[in-house]
């Protein structure tokens, strides 16, 4: 399969479907004379990885980790500073948006707000029907279309002509989810799906997500800072702290057995519901530092228990190591 | 220091919430937000009230302090007792005498409950000015000894500096902080960590159970997060649409419960299986990836009033008696209390 | 206040029983506006069924006449019937309001959503607004009209200009908070083109703030015109608008004050109802009012 206007990477082997190198985004601090360099925030520090079909990567970390940014990076919502973004192969990143945009309907994206995600001006339908109509399908299709996605995502065909503002905020959700599969999508993007949900909800659209992987074999990237629900839904799975991955590997052997201090550290602060759980937490001191200036050397040694010298000079890159999880630390992490 | 005076050991519960009601108005109709609410607060007990979105809990809390302004809501019934007196028939000034003093409250967003435009420590000296009657020098004091309390570094040079210089977890520890400077006997905590990330929330809650050690305030939690509970609290009460449904001690909430809505709720969380959690490492790789039991529908409209148990439509094991009869509220076993024709019945 | 429950059930009963009671109790403004507003437009489109005398005709013999049957506002110094003058005034504003406040928020729209989308534009445009509005609006239409021959098109053209940087600010700001809405970034990665994206993403959801805007720039543009007439640089003196027959009233303002009072006293009216309903609008138009009982 070659693609015009797009440089095919390795067309031999099984190609990952996603795949993601040393991805940079800095946001220029706007202040100083024009055309003098400033002070940046280094949302995005260099990050790698790679989703293969059918597979569900998670990527967690707290606030201002850059796990939005990446999302949105990924989509090309947001243009990338540095570093490369491919999908099959197809080096997308330096595209232009218009050559980028037949390839929209290969990956999608769903927000994490319910509320602002959909145009409280549009009908149900016309949200969910707009990707096709931006992609060419006539109006009895899109009809016909958009009922089946409604039915596949559990909303009622009636209310196909409702506003955004009359259904529910687990609804509204299933109408992004239906809107992102309306063109067909190999990947979807999941920005933190289910935060804004109560419990009871969240159940029913996590159930739905696993429901329409094994039904159409859609990929996921589950950006999230709820573990638990990334330990159910992901394959594998990324821990991000400012700006950087400091912990990737296989989901079950990464939470049976985390190797950065951070991921332990993240891991023991879940509480459990579970009173006669004992949960022996790890308080990191302080707070996270700001990605204006992070600190130099490892973005986190300045909260690590056993931080060393090398540690505050250089930082250190993701090696893998006997369990296949790779971690970017320079301890000996037995 | 003036501190109000502490309860007196034996003489029953500090906060008694009794039958209250709260309904708000609009032209779509009547809301009833707490419809028939009763439950006991002890000195020094931690209380936790569990619940969707809906389902009146943080509508009881703003309701104790008689933070609602009405119109549009209006209390249809029911009494809140603080040492026996019902503060919804006290005065106004009687209630800001209490508010701050007796029973505190911190909120969700740190960002938006404190004023941007007065520094951390007047914010606090305020407080303690107003209810101590302290000299601005003495509240001061008081101010940054609180700030030192809730692990704030460096607390007289944080005390001049305002909200928006601090971070998440610090704001929210300088609400601890405000909360507790007149020693209160109560404490309202509104959702105190869910807009915090989870290495922060383990902080503020360590904190907070610290100073409950210290202080020996009574806790009424309010969350959505069992975990948070679990951590928490002592006794757990879990309401749905604006009722009581099920309360009892924790550890019997978590291991036998009784309401089908508490199990349902249990069940459809996803639970963190971690290094030296109950399950070995490197077995049943199978248990993710599987569908979470949910519970089907979506919590009821509150305007509407249904005959019977308003979990019904959800609940798998409802019966033509629960959809025409409400049930009331039993005791299952010691301090358990469920709500529910079916209690304790599986599917 | 604190209600009891029983009086809110009144209240909730009586509003579902009349609707339209509940409504003038929720909205006074809004149908205090409108219904005084509708006044002064039936008043202003019935001037040639209504008006007892030609408004241009002179009748020296019997000038600056006080109020009378035969002329119930009196005469001005022509002699003209200063009642008929007053509706065919109306006219003139209506048309002038009405046209200035479509023009303006249309243009506004447009160089405003510019200045929202495109970076580059954005700079440049804002600075000539602030230009704009550096010079006061009254200087810079009297300059406009003398541009061309005076008549009430080259007025509307003249109050549009300096009523437009307010709208293109407006609308900025709206974009400005538009763009960084999700489902702006959820239309860009469905595929959606620019021009659709403005049209139905955007514009839809600026336009409750505009309407609101609109009729404030309808009352602005009312006394705008009544000034440059004042000032006689404004309609021409042909024909008839309230501000030139204040302006030739205020000669023989201590013989003959029915010259100024009408014509003033339906120039204050309409401006107030255009601004009440405004006001009222806005309240309505705000979810949180809008639903309170």
């Amino acid at each position: 399969m070659l693609e015009s206007g797009g440089r095919r990477v390795n067309s031999e082997t099984s190609v990952p479907l996603l795949e993601v190198r040393e991805l940079r985004k800095f946001y220029p601090i706007p202040g100083g004379w024009p055309g003098r360099p400033v002070k940046q925030v280094r949302a995005l520090d260099g990050i790698s990885f790679k989703l293969e079909r059918g597979q569900t990567l998670g990527i967690v970390g707290e606030s201002g980790c850059g796990k939005s940014t990446a999302a949105k990076t990924i989509m090309r919502l947001i243009e990338p500073t540095g570093g490369q973004i491919l999908i099959d192969g197809l080096d997308i990143t330096a595209m232009s948006k218009a050559a980028f945009r037949p390839h929209r309907k290969d990956v999608q994206i769903v927000f994490q707000d319910p509320y602002a995600s959909l145009n409280p001006r549009m009908s149900a339908a016309a949200i969910v029907g707009e990707p096709l109509r931006n992609f060419g399908a006539g109006g009895a299709e899109r009809a016909r279309r958009v009922a089946e996605l409604f039915d596949r995502v559990g909303l009622h065909r009636e209310s196909m002509g409702k506003f955004p503002h009359e259904f529910s905020g687990g609804q509204r959700q299933r109408l992004g989810i239906a809107r992102a599969l309306a063109l067909n999508p190999r990947l979807i993007v999941c920005d933190e799906p289910v935060s804004a949900l109560d419990v009871s909800i969240q159940a029913q659209v996590i159930n739905l997500l696993i429901d329409l992987q094994d039904e159409l074999g859609i990929s996921y990237l589950f950006v999230a800072h709820d573990l638990a629900v990334v330990q159910h839904i992901c394959d594998r799975v990324a821990v991000m702290y400012l700006g950087r991955i400091v912990e990737l590997g296989d989901c079950d052997t990464l939470f049976a057995a985390p190797l950065h201090p951070y991921t332990r550290a993240l891991l023991s602060a879940v509480p459990v519901p579970d009173p006669a759980g004992v949960r022996k937490p790890i308080i990191l001191s302080g707070d996270v530092p700001s990605p204006i200036s992070p600190p130099p050397g490892c973005h986190f040694h300045t909260r690590c228990p056993h931080a060393t010298e090398r540690c505050r000079l250089e930082p250190p890159v993701l090696r893998a190591t006997s369990s296949g999880t790779e971690v970017a630390c320079h301890l000996d992490l037995a | 220091m003036n501190a109000p005076a502490p309860n007196p050991p034996g003489a029953g519960p500090v906060l008694e919430v009794d039958g209250l009601k709260v309904y708000f108005a609009s032209r779509d109709g009547i809301f009833r937000a707490v419809d028939g609410l009763s439950f006991a607060l002890d000195p020094g007990e931690t209380l936790g009230i569990v619940g969707e979105s809906g389902c009146g809990k943080s509508v009881t809390a703003m309701s104790v302090l008689r933070l609602i302004p009405s119109p549009p809501s209006v209390v249809a019934g029911g009494a809140v007792r603080y040492r026996g007196t019902d503060l919804l028939q006290v005065s106004e000034a009687r209630m800001r005498e209490i508010r701050g003093n007796e029973i505190s409250m911190i909120f969700q967003d740190p960002m938006t409950s404190l004023n941007p435009v007065l520094t951390i420590g007047e914010q606090i000296a305020e407080t303690v000015v107003l209810h101590q009657r302290l000299g601005k020098r003495a509240a001061w004091e008081r101010a940054v000894e609180m700030l030192q309390l809730v692990n704030i570094p460096e607390p007289k040079k944080r005390a001049g500096e305002y909200p928006h210089q601090f971070s998440g977890g610090m704001r929210q520890r300088a609400m601890i902080a405000l909360a507790l400077a007149c020693n209160p006997n109560v404490l309202i905590a509104d959702e105190p960590t869910t807009a915090l990330d989870v290495t922060i929330q383990a902080q503020i809650i360590d904190l907070m159970l610290k100073l409950k050690e210290e202080f020996g305030t009574a806790i009424i939690m309010i969350t959505h997060d069992l975990g948070v509970v679990a951590e928490t609290c002592a006794r757990v009460l879990v309401m749905y649409a604006g009722h009581k449904v099920e309360e009892a001690p924790v550890a019997e909430l978590f291991g036998a419960p009784l309401h089908p809505y508490t199990r349902g709720l249990l069940a459809s969380i996803p639970k963190l299986q971690i290094q030296g959690g109950t399950h070995p490492a490197g077995s049943a790789h199978r248990s993710r990836r599987q569908r979470l039991a949910e519970i089907p529908g979506m919590v009821p409209s509150l305007s509407g009033r249904l005959p019977g148990c308003s979990f019904a439509p959800r609940c798998p094991l409802a019966t033509a008696q629960c959809r025409e009869t409400a049930p009331p509220l039993e005791r299952h076993g010691d301090r358990h209390l469920v709500a529910c024709w079916k209690a304790g019945a599986d599917a | 206040m604190p209600v009891t429950l029983a009086q809110l059930e009144l209240r909730l009963e009586s509003s579902g029983r009349r609707p339209w009671l509940g409504f003038a109790r929720r909205h006074p403004l809004l149908v205090f506006g409108a219904a005084l507003l509708a006044v002064m437009v039936v008043l202003a489109l019935a001037a040639p069924w209504i008006a007892t005398h030609d408004p241009t005709e002179m009748d020296i013999l019997h000038r600056l006449k006080p109020p009378s049957a035969e002329h119930y506002f009196g005469t001005d110094a022509l002699g003209r019937d200063v009642f008929s003058r007053t509706l065919w005034g109306g006219r003139v504003s209506l048309v002038v309001g009405i046209s200035v406040a479509l023009l303006a928020t249309s243009l506004g729209v447009l160089i405003g959503m510019a200045a929202g989308f495109v970076r580059l534009a954005d700079s440049l445009i804002m600075r000539v607004m602030d230009g704009m509005m550096a010079i006061p609006g009254i200087l810079l239409a009297i300059a406009l009209m003398t541009l061309s021959r005076a008549s009430v098109r080259t007025v509307v053209i003249a109050i549009t200009v300096p009523e437009i940087p307010r709208v293109v600010r407006l609308v900025r700001s709206l974009v400005l908070i538009i763009r960084e809405q999700p489902y702006i970034q959820a239309a860009e990665a469905i595929g959606t083109r620019y021009h659709w994206l403005l049209l139905r993403h955007v514009l839809p959801n600026i336009v409750t703030p505009l309407i609101v805007q609109a009729t404030f720039i309808c009352a602005s543009a009312v006394i705008f015109e009544a000034y440059l007439s004042f000032l006689g640089a404004g309609t021409p003196p042909e024909i008839p608008s309230w501000g030139n027959m204040m302006a030739e009233g205020r000669a023989v303002v201590q013989l003959a004050f029915h010259i100024i009072l009408y014509p003033g006293l339906f120039l204050g009216f309409t401006v107030l109802s255009i601004n009440l309903l405004g006001d009222g609008l806005r309240d309505m138009l705000d979810p949180r009012i809008a639903r309170r009982l």
